[in-house]
């Protein structure tokens, strides 16, 4: 079992009579890449902010690899890459200017850093031109850029594809999930368009209201989300055997009410419904269920909205 | 620390303002000294093209040089403040952050008066007449008693821009801490010994009597400056490290 990284508890913050979070809850262990969901003034940036001290929260307790107590946590934050809402640097500075600044700020041995962060990003031919005439895209890769520089353990990254072409966001992606498996690191990361989540996350953190609604492997989720189809038979088990003879490629699961349900064959239902009926087994539905992580979200909000 | 003074020092040294700035000091300076050298050539009567006069003018523009201090805190701490979410999510306390930032600038100042002190000694010694043996030693003198002045001066433009967001209410707020007491001190002085004590204490007193030969000790600009310092020193650690990026 992998162990925990960063720990929060209660953690609540409160701009003036805004509860921009409330009560949080959350653990992160080593290698996890964590999506944090939620719409804008979920709270997603704040929780961020709170963690990388960029703002206080105002109850609640941290913990980061096993330090609580607040010099420990800043020694600790050495090891985390931030990226937290748009990436702030001196316009009048090239990229390398930038990060050599942060580099000698941070102690890294080497300009070598330097040039390898930019070129992990593709940025490295960007020569004098200043930080101010970037486009939004290439300022979101210098701002990865400076969270990679340090080589860190743990990477937070706020919408970190925001204003990239699709050719970049996919990039960024693979540069992630390589960072993830080839070097653990862990990351938590947050994004608006889901389904660039659901193609590297190994967690999922839905927030609403400055509350975390509800906390998912990816496993659990894709068991919640998967396209199935769903039968409701007058005998589960004969319904079972007929299944378990004649498409031996499909899982599925006996549920209450004899109901099955049967993790694919969307496109077989005709078949199944021929093979049950021949096994004599009687249908009285059959129907093509499972949503993607977007549409879970918003049944999720939905949810919430009428609890 | 010394990381973070390091990168503060590049950043410094990086930044056009402050060339620019000397560049402005040197060619008043060299304009004033040029103008007195040409009217003592040509009027062979004019009593004023000396170093004396020219340094006691130097001296005497001190109150506007301390008004225009806000060219060396804002390098650092002006406009592009959001950066520093960057510097406090790698650990570093908002405490150190604000020491190491004050540090560079407060050595920044000092070479930058070191060097214009020495050009307009330079213009003094290589256009005008030497009328009075010790007119250098008292410039000397004088600008060392104001160094704290200005110190001051420094650290509370600092303090206010850790703080604040527009330079108009940075300087607006600095005019308003160093000079409305100074004017009101000296409307009640006649009235009371406590504001006269006030009045012939407070830092911009020393700065409007600089060209003249000083009546107080040299302790006193001294210790008022450093009294200046601390309290804003102090008040702005205290408000930046509740900052929030």
């Amino acid at each position: 079992m992998m162990h925990c990284i960063l720990e929060i508890e209660a953690l609540g913050k409160t701009y003036k009579d805004v509860h921009a979070l409330q009560d949080i809850q959350l653990s992160i262990a080593a290698g996890d890449i964590a999506a944090v969901i939620g719409k804008n003034g979920a709270g997603k940036t704040t929780l961020f902010k709170c963690i990388t001290e960029q703002v206080f929260p105002t109850s609640g307790t941290l913990t980061l690899y096993g330090k609580k107590d607040a010099a420990g946590i800043r020694q600790q934050r050495r090891t985390i890459g931030a990226m937290i809402e748009e990436p702030a640097f001196f316009p009048d500075f090239t990229a390398r200017q930038n990060l050599e600044y942060f580099r000698q700020q941070r102690g890294i041995a080497g300009k070598e850093a330097v040039d390898q962060a930019l070129r992990d990003v593709k940025l490295l031919d960007t020569g004098r031109k200043k930080f101010k005439d970037f486009s939004l895209g290439m300022k979101q890769r210098l701002g990865l850029a400076l969270a990679l520089m340090s080589h860190p353990a743990l990477l937070i990254l706020d919408e970190p594809t925001n204003g990239l072409d699709p050719e970049g966001k996919a990039e960024i992606r693979e540069l992630l999930k390589n960072l993830n498996a080839v070097k653990k690191v862990t990351i938590l990361i947050s994004s608006h368009v889901l389904s660039e989540l659901q193609s590297v996350a190994t967690r999922y953190i839905f927030m609403d209201r400055g509350r975390i609604v509800e906390q998912l492997t990816a496993e659990e989720l894709l068991d919640k989300t998967r396209r199935a189809v769903e039968l409701t038979v007058d005998d589960s088990g004969k319904a079972a055997t007929v299944l378990e003879q004649q498409f031996p490629d499909i899982p599925f699961r006996i549920l209450p009410g004899n109901r099955i349900r049967l993790s694919g064959g969307t496109d077989r239902t005709e078949q199944l419904n021929r093979a049950l009926y021949s096994g004599g087994v009687g249908v009285r539905s059959i129907a093509v269920t499972g949503e993607d992580l977007e549409e879970y979200y918003l049944g999720l909000l939905g949810g919430e909205r009428h609890a | 620390m010394l990381n973070l003074m390091k990168s503060e020092q590049y950043r410094f040294v990086r930044t056009r303002n402050y060339y620019f700035t000397g560049l402005l000091y040197t060619l008043l300076m060299a304009g004033a000294a040029v103008i007195l050298y040409v009217f003592q050539q040509s009027e062979p009567g004019f009593r004023y093209g000396n170093e004396r006069f020219f340094y006691s003018n130097v001296l005497a523009m001190m109150p506007v040089v301390f008004v225009l201090l806000f060219t060396f805190p804002l390098i650092l701490m002006g406009e592009h403040k959001q950066m520093l979410k960057n510097t406090a999510a790698y650990g570093f306390s908002r405490q150190r952050i604000y020491t190491a930032k004050l540090l560079v600038i407060l050595a920044g100042f000092l070479i930058f008066a070191l060097a214009l002190t020495g050009v307009s000694v330079l213009l003094g010694a290589s256009l005008l007449v030497r009328s009075h043996e010790h007119a250098l030693a008292e410039y000397s003198r004088s600008l060392v008693s104001v160094l704290p002045v200005m110190i001051a001066g420094i650290t509370t433009y600092y303090g206010l821009a850790a703080v604040m967001k527009k330079n108009t209410q940075i300087i607006t707020a600095y005019v308003l801490i160093y000079f409305l007491p100074h004017y009101v001190l000296n409307a009640l002085q006649s009235r009371f010994a406590w504001a006269e004590w006030l009045y012939s204490h407070n830092p911009v007193y020393y700065l409007f009597n600089l060209y003249n030969s000083p009546a107080y000790p040299a302790w006193e600009p001294w210790t008022s400056g450093a009294v200046y310092t601390l309290v804003f020193c102090g008040l702005g650690l205290y408000l930046f490290s509740k900052e929030e990026f």
